[in-house]
C-alpha cells in the first residue's frame, strides 16, 4: 500500500491570520492564558509530549525549557530559523504557510519559560520571507495576542525578527547568539549552558522553528495523547526536507517510526528519476553519514536512524546517485560536501580550522589517484580523532565523520 | 550623515530595544543592501552612531558572507553548488558563467546551501530565490538587468 503523509502541522497552513483562527489557531493561546494554566504546568505538558527539538540534535523541548531559573527579571526565547545544513528546506516552509502557528508557539512557549521579549533569528538567506513574517507578527498584534496583557493576563510578550548575515556556523546556538550580539559568529565554550548564561547573559532558550510549531498542537492535544503519535522515542511528526535524484521533491509530514526511508522516497518521493542509478541516502543533511541502497529499509526516527550509524539529523534527506557510468562523479558530491564545512568552519578551533582543509586535500588527492583510498581513510581517522571532543562545536568532526564513512562505504565507486 | 540614513539608524535602534550590540548586525545589512557594500566612511559613523568601536565593526562584518566591504559596480548573482544543485546541473550553469564572464551584465558568485534545494539548480538574486536555473533562465535574466 502506498503511504501517505500524516498531517500536524500542515493542517494549519494558513494565507491569513482570520483563516488561521477558522482552523482553530490560537485556541492553545486561549486556553493557556484563559484559563491561567501555570507555566510549570506548560513545560511538564511538553516533557510528557516527550517532543525532541527538530533543528538537529534531538534534545528533549520540556527538559530544556525546565533548566530556565524560575527567578530573575529577564529570560528570552530565541526562535532559530537559521536552517543551513545542505538539503534542508522544511523550515522555509514554516516561515511561508504556517507563520501563525509558529507565533503562536512562540507565544506559548515564552509564556512557559516567562520571557517578555523573543527574537525569530532569520538566516538572510530567507530575507525574502521577512515581509510574509513580519506582517503575521503584526497581524498578531492587531488582534491582541501580542502586546500588553494578552488576552486578559498578566502576560506581556513581543516579537521581533532578527536577520543574519550568512553564516552555516550562526545556527549553533551559542554561535547565534554572538551573531546578535554583534560579534562573529563563533560557537561559545559549554557550560555555561544558554539556559543560564544565553543572550547578554540573560537565561534563554533557542529553539528551532518546526520544535515551536509543534507547541500549539500539544497544548490543543494533550502531552499524552501527541506522545502516542510516533514511537516511544520520537513522539509526533517530523516534517522532511526531501531532495536529489527523486521525482517529487518537496517537504513531507510523516509520523515518526511508522514509514520507511525506502517508502519516503517510493511513495512520497514518486521514485528515483529516469536514467538514474540509486548510490545512497543521506538521512539527515550533510552531517549525516550516507546510508547504503540495502540500508534504507529502516523507519524514519531518532533512533532508528543512529542504530545504523547515522543520524535524522535536521530532517534531510538527500537522494544520490549517478547517470550512465558516472560513478565516480560522486566524489565531486563528497568534495562539495567537504568543501562546504571547509568555508563554513569559523575559525575559532584548530582542529576543526586546519582539520577540514587536510580532509578537502584528501580528497584532491584522491581524485587524482595520487592517494590510496585506504590511506585516505587512516589519515582521516587520525585528523578525526584529533578532534573529537575538542572543538566548541561538532562541525569539524562531522567533515571528518561523513568523509570517512563515504570513502568506506564507496570504496569500489571511487576507486 | 544623511537625514534618511540617520532615521533609519534610529529605527533600527528603537526596534531593538536601543541595545547598540543588538543593532549591530541590522545597521550593517541596511547599509550593504542600500549601497551594496559597507564603506569605511559609513563604518567610522555607525561606530560614532552606536558607540562601538571601529576594529570590533571590522571583525563582525568581515565574518559574514553577504557584508562586504568592496565596492561592486554590478549586482552579484548567487549560484548555490551544494549536493542537490550540483545533483541538478550546478556545475553546468557555473561554467557557463565562468566562460561567459565578459559578457554578463552581473557578477557572480558560488555560495553554499540557500534552502532552495527542491528547486534545484538554485540561486538568489537581490536576495529574491531563482529557481530550477538552466542556462537559457540566465540568458534571460542577463538580458533583463
Amino acid at each position: 500500500m502506498k503511504k501517505s503523509e500524516t498531517l500536524l502541522i500542515k493542517k494549519k497552513y494558513a494565507e491569513n491570520i482570520d483563516e488561521y483562527i477558522q482552523k482553530g489557531g490560537f485556541l492553545s493561546l486561549k486556553k493557556v492564558l484563559g484559563d491561567r494554566i501555570p507555566p510549570e504546568k506548560v513545560i511538564e505538558e511538553v516533557k510528557k509530549s516527550g517532543l525532541r527539538g527538530r533543528g538537529g540534535a534531538g534534545f528533549p523541548t520540556g527538559l530544556k525549557w525546565s533548566f530556565i531559573p524560575k527567578d530573575g527579571e529577564k529570560k528570552f526565547l530565541i526562535c532559530n530559523a537559521d536552517e543551513g545544513e545542505p538539503g534542508t528546506f522544511k523550515d522555509r516552509e514554516i516561515l511561508l504557510y504556517a507563520p501563525y502557528l509558529l507565533i503562536e508557539g512562540m507565544i506559548i512557549s515564552s509564556y512557559a519559560i516567562q520571557a517578555e521579549v523573543s527574537y525569530i533569528y532569520l538566516r538572510k538567506e530567507y530575507k525574502w520571507i521577512y515581509d510574509r513574517i513580519y506582517k503575521a507578527i503584526k497581524e498578531s498584534e492587531e488582534i491582541g495576542f501580542l502586546g500588553k496583557n494578552i488576552l486578559g493576563s498578566s502576560f506581556n510578550h513581543r516579537i521581533k525578527i532578527f536577520v543574519g548575515a550568512g553564516a552555516y556556523i550562526c545556527g549553533e546556538e551559542t554561535a547565534l547568539l554572538e551573531s546578535m550580539e554583534g560579534k562573529k559568529g563563533f560557537p561559545r565554550l559549554k557550560p555555561p549552558y544558554p539556559a543560564n548564561c544565553g543572550l547578554f547573559g540573560y537565561p534563554t532558550v533557542i529553539n528551532n522553528v518546526e520544535t515551536l510549531s509543534n507547541i500549539p498542537i500539544i497544548i490543543e492535544i494533550g502531552g499524552d495523547n501527541y506522545s502516542k503519535i510516533g514511537v516511544p522515542k520520537s513522539t509526533g511528526t517530523r516534517l522532511i526536507s526531501l531532495s536529489g535524484i527523486v521525482k517529487k521533491k518537496g517537504v513531507y509530514e510523516i509520523e515518526q517510526g511508522k514509514i520507511t526511508v525506502r517508502e519516503i522516497i517510493e511513495d512520497l518521493g514518486e521514485g528515483i528519476k529516469e536514467n538514474y542509478h540509486l548510490l545512497g541516502v543521506i538521512p539527515g543533511g550533510i552531517s549525516a553519514p550516507p546510508l547504503l541502497p540495502d540500508e534504507i529499509d529502516i523507519t524514519y526516527d531518532f533512533e532508528s536512524i543512529i542504530e545504523k550509524g547515522s543520524m535524522s539529523g535536521s530532517g534531510a534527506i538527500i537522494v544520490f546517485g549517478y547517470k550512465e557510468d558516472k560513478k565516480r562523479e560522486l566524489l565531486k558530491l563528497l568534495k562539495s560536501a567537504v568543501k562546504f564545512f571547509k568555508e563554513e568552519s569559523c575559525g575559532k578551533c584548530t582542529p576543526c580550522r586546519e582539520g577540514t582543509w587536510a580532509i578537502n586535500d584528501i580528497l584532491e588527492k584522491i581524485e587524482k589517484r595520487e592517494t590510496q583510498i585506504g590511506e585516505g581513510i587512516e589519515i582521516i581517522d587520525v585528523l578525526h580523532k584529533r578532534m573529537k571532543g575538542l572543538c566548541a562545536c561538532p562541525l569539524g568532526e562531522s567533515c571528518a565523520i561523513i568523509t570517512e564513512s563515504f570513502l568506506k562505504k564507496y570504496s569500489d565507486v571511487l576507486k | 550623515m544623511s537625514d534618511s540614513i540617520k532615521e533609519k539608524f534610529k529605527e533600527i535602534l528603537e526596534y531593538y530595544d536601543n541595545n547598540p550590540f543588538l543593532s549591530l548586525i541590522p545597521i550593517l545589512n541596511f547599509i550593504q543592501d542600500e549601497e551594496g557594500f559597507i564603506s569605511k566612511d559609513k563604518i567610522k559613523e555607525i561606530s560614532k552612531f552606536l558607540n562601538i568601536k571601529e576594529n570590533l565593526i571590522y571583525e563582525t562584518l568581515t565574518f559574514y558572507h553577504f557584508l562586504s566591504l568592496e565596492k561592486k559596480e554590478k549586482k552579484t548573482l548567487y549560484i548555490c553548488k551544494n549536493i542537490s544543485c550540483l545533483l541538478e546541473g550546478a556545475e553546468e550553469i557555473l561554467e557557463y558563467l565562468r566562460e561567459n564572464k565578459d559578457k554578463l551584465n552581473f557578477d557572480f558568485k558560488e555560495c553554499e546551501c540557500i534552502g532552495l534545494c527542491d528547486f534545484a539548480p538554485a540561486g538568489l538574486l537581490d536576495f529574491k530565490p531563482l529557481k530550477n536555473l538552466s542556462i537559457e533562465k540566465i540568458k534571460e535574466l542577463n538580458e533583463k538587468i
